[in-house]
């Protein structure tokens, strides 16, 4: 994990700062109500929830607001927390789950007819100040599903399993939308 | 490229992706915000369920025990000392009067409250029980005028009306 980064600015300055917290102490504190503590962990955490939710989603916003959603969500179910597991473990796995929410329902059967049927022209949003690198800007051209299968495979550790299960497809189609993703990408590496 | 030069090389861009991005915006105000909301809601919540609980329970013994109290008394002749203290045409004429005053006071407090959000949601309903219960015990004063026990009920009936309708829309601040 490259958190080093010098994109990373204020988040990373931050992390740094509480690195040397006892994070066990923070999740007790977090448990009795201190926001503070749950502050130092957002602080901590954010950058890469964060990176999870904008790779798997491919759009600013729709990443940031998932990203509150999931601290809010964290915050509601700390007491569920029982640190058999790291804490960001925990955490990942639940901003995971949100985006994968997200990206469903905006994959619902309704929403693909409807946008087949309403040509609209995309406004332009947010600059993506993430696509200046290479690969980050490739993996965000790549279809919606097999970009999501490629982020969990190869950049999250998620088994094809797991991927299919969380997504609602076949194993199978995990495996088929993956290495349809990795010739893509050899593709555009290939000419580049 | 063969596949692993090409394994090697994607693994080599993986392994360069920073895993960490910042966001556009401060993500934490909104996270604050909820969380807040939240948590005032809760408290909302509690106070007006056991606010709700007490008043119903409230409500509930005073018309179960003026029911009982008319079951057991109603017929019974109104008792000497009463009948020496009230006289029933003044009797009348004053709950007359204070029916007025209360009606009058009702209605200022419920335009002076009008667009509040009350602590409990029941509240216009415990209000009705304890309408139901004044109209009862007139009814029953109309024909015991004398009973200085009767009007007592009454002014208390009415008192726990005008308190009800501001302890239900008084701000939360107000009680901390």
């Amino acid at each position: 994990m490259n958190s080093q980064n010098d994109t990373q600015g204020n988040v990373i300055d931050a992390g740094k700062r509480f690195l040397s917290d006892d994070e066990t102490e923070l999740i007790r504190q977090v448990k009795q109500g201190s926001r503070l503590a749950y502050q130092t962990l957002y602080q901590q955490y954010c950058g890469r929830v964060y990176g999870i939710c904008y790779r798997l989603l491919g759009d600013v916003t729709t990443a940031e607001d998932t990203v509150q959603e999931v601290f809010i969500q964290v915050w509601n179910k700390i007491d569920s927390f029982r640190e058999e597991s790291k804490f960001s473990t925990w955490l990942y796995s639940v901003a995971t789950n949100l985006a994968v929410t997200h990206y469903r329902k905006r994959n619902t059967w309704w929403n693909r007819f409807r946008s087949t049927e309403e040509v609209t022209v995309e406004e332009p949003g947010i600059e993506d100040v993430h696509l200046e690198h290479g690969l980050e800007a490739k993996i965000q051209r790549l279809p919606e599903q097999a970009r999501m299968v490629f982020v969990l495979f190869a950049i999250e550790g998620y088994r094809h399993e797991e991927i299919a299960n969380q997504l609602g497809i076949a194993v199978g189609s995990s495996k088929a939308q993956y290495h349809r993703a990795r010739s893509l990408l050899r593709e555009w590496i290939e000419n580049e | 490229m063969n596949d692993s030069e090409f394994d090697k090389t994607l693994q080599q861009q993986i392994d360069a992706l920073p895993r960490q991005m910042k966001p556009s915006r401060d993500l934490w105000a909104g996270i604050d915000n909820a969380i807040e909301r939240q948590e005032q809601g809760n408290r909302r919540g509690k106070t007006g369920f056991s606010f709700q609980k007490l008043s119903a329970v409230a409500a509930s013994f005073a018309v179960l025990g003026f029911t009982a109290w008319l079951t057991l008394n109603v017929n019974m002749l109104p008792s000497d000392e009463a009948q020496s203290v009230y006289v029933p045409g003044e009797n009348l004429e004053f709950v007359s009067q204070m029916t007025e005053s209360f009606e009058m006071q009702k209605q200022d407090l419920l335009v002076k409250y009008e667009g509040h959000k009350p602590t409990a949601d029941n509240w216009r309903e415990q209000l009705k029980e304890l309408d139901l219960a004044a109209t009862a015990i007139k009814k029953v004063l109309d024909q015991d005028p004398s009973n200085a026990q009767l009007i007592k009920m009454l002014q208390q009936t009415y008192q726990q009306q005008l308190d009800l309708i501001k302890a239900v829309n008084k701000s939360p601040w107000q009680s901390i």
